[in-house]
This record gives C-alpha cells, structure tokens and sequence, in this order.
C-alpha cells in the first residue's frame, strides 16, 4: 500500500513538475486495453530494426500545467484513495503557489497606490486639521482659542475642587492632567458674577 | 498615571506610523487620504460649529 502510495505520489509530482509527459497507452497495446508483455531479444531486434517502416514515433502529449486549485483537488483525491495524509512536500509546493499569489496581489495593491495621484502635499490637510482642532472644534462650549483668550483676559484658569487636585501632599491624577481642558472650563466665581450683574 | 501614558504612546506611536508610511511611495498616498478624510470627518461632525461662525449676534450677546 505505501508503495503504491509512493509510486502515485512520484507520477503526480513529477506531472506536475512538467518533467513527465503523458503518453498514450492505447497505440502501443495489443488493443485490449492491456499493455503488451514484454518484447523477446527477437521480437526486441525486429521493431528496432522495422519500427520506420511499420510504426511511426508516438508524440508525446504535453503534460498538461496545474494551477493551484488542480494541484489541490489532485490532493484531496489522492488523500482520500490512500486513506493517509500526503507528504509535506505536496502542501509546502501548494503553500508555495498560494503565497506567490498572495504576494502578487500584493504587488498590484502597491503600483496601484503609487499611480493614484496626490495633488498638493500632505502639509495642507494637516494645517486645516490643526486649525480646526484649535479653532473650530468645541471644548466644553468654547474652541481652544476661546479658554487661551480666557485664560489670558483672566476669566478662566486652574482652580482647586473642579474635579481636579493640585495639593503638595497629594498627586495629581492621570485623568486630571489629561482633562487640563476641563479644569480650564472652571470659570472663576467672580467672573461669572460680574458677568451675570451686566458688567460685560 | 497609568492612563496618561497609555494615552500619549497611543498618540506617538499613531504619528510615528503616519511618519514612517509618508516616507514610502504607496504609504504616502494612504497617509495623503487619511489626512484629508479625517478633515472631512471633522469638517462635517463640527459642522454646527463651524456655521455659528457665520452667524451674528454672538459678540454683543
């Protein structure tokens, strides 16, 4: 059984190699179906010497080429007929042709990117996203430029007990330092009392 | 503290990929529409925001 199995095995790499052609059988049979015995010394001299006149050469049929897809199904048949799993050097080959299409595809994805046109640079989105983070986007009511003129004029500053704690005996958080925005957003107290008694 | 500094190597390693992919002929280009989607993602979700620029009335209260 492991021989066959290894027989078989032989036949299909070496089809698949393309160092094997198949030939057809049928014309050098008896016509049967059965290969003919094996010729006698005779017999052996005769076709040598005869072969020009009575038959013509057979022409090897091309051994046809496997894609990835073949060599798998082939596989699997011959899995299945064995009963046994093949050798590694099946699936590694297998392996290999799907890693070179893979690679392929790769490959195209890139020259694709690097054909697609990038009018200007990459300089002016990053400055329009930089002025819209700074000027545009709100941080509780107000752009960033909005508490920087804040804090600047004095209406708006750092101040103890808005969830933040700036004690020497105690450490500052993490959230409170990432919040700094938030601890911004504490408007002074008399700030927002002159700002409700109409002085502004 | 803990928080803080998985934050800002989330940050710098973020730039440092955009940096590294801008170096290279097709990562450029990734990084080139990844910028400017990100505008219009900002431009569009600050859109209220970026209208009440245009509207009167908010100086003098």
């Amino acid at each position: 059984m492991g021989k066959q199995r290894d027989e078989a095995m032989a036949t299909i790499t070496a089809i698949a190699d393309g160092t094997t052609a198949i030939t057809d059988d049928t014309q050098t049979s008896s016509g049967d179906g059965h290969p003919r015995p094996a010729p006698t010394p005779e017999e052996e001299t005769k076709t040598t010497d005869g072969q020009a006149e009575d038959e013509k050469p057979v022409a090897p049929i091309a051994a046809p080429t496997l894609d990835a897809k073949s060599l798998s199904q082939i596989e699997k048949r011959t899995e299945k007929r064995t009963g046994e799993p093949l050798p590694k050097l099946e699936k590694q080959k297998l392996d290999e042709k799907i890693a070179s299409g893979a690679e392929r595809a790769v490959i195209q994805t890139k020259r694709l990117l690097e054909k697609t046109s990038t009018p200007g640079s990459i300089t002016l989105p990053l400055l329009l996203l930089a002025l819209l983070w700074f000027l545009i986007i709100p941080v509780n009511g107000k752009p960033r430029i909005g508490w920087l003129w804040s804090v600047i004029v004095g209406d708006a500053g750092l101040q103890r007990g808005a969830g933040a704690d700036f004690g020497e005996d105690e450490p500052v958080s993490a959230t409170d330092q990432q919040n700094v925005f938030v601890q911004l957003a504490t408007v002074r107290k008399d700030t927002f009392n002159s700002f409700s008694e109409g002085e502004f | 503290m803990t928080g803080f500094i998985a934050w800002l190597t989330s940050w710098l390693l973020l730039i440092i990929l955009l940096m590294v992919l801008a170096q290279r002929s097709w990562g450029h280009t990734i990084v080139y529409y990844v910028l400017w989607m990100s505008v219009l993602f900002v431009v569009v979700t600050q859109g209220k925001s970026i209208a009440s620029i245009f509207e009167s009335g908010d100086i003098d209260g």
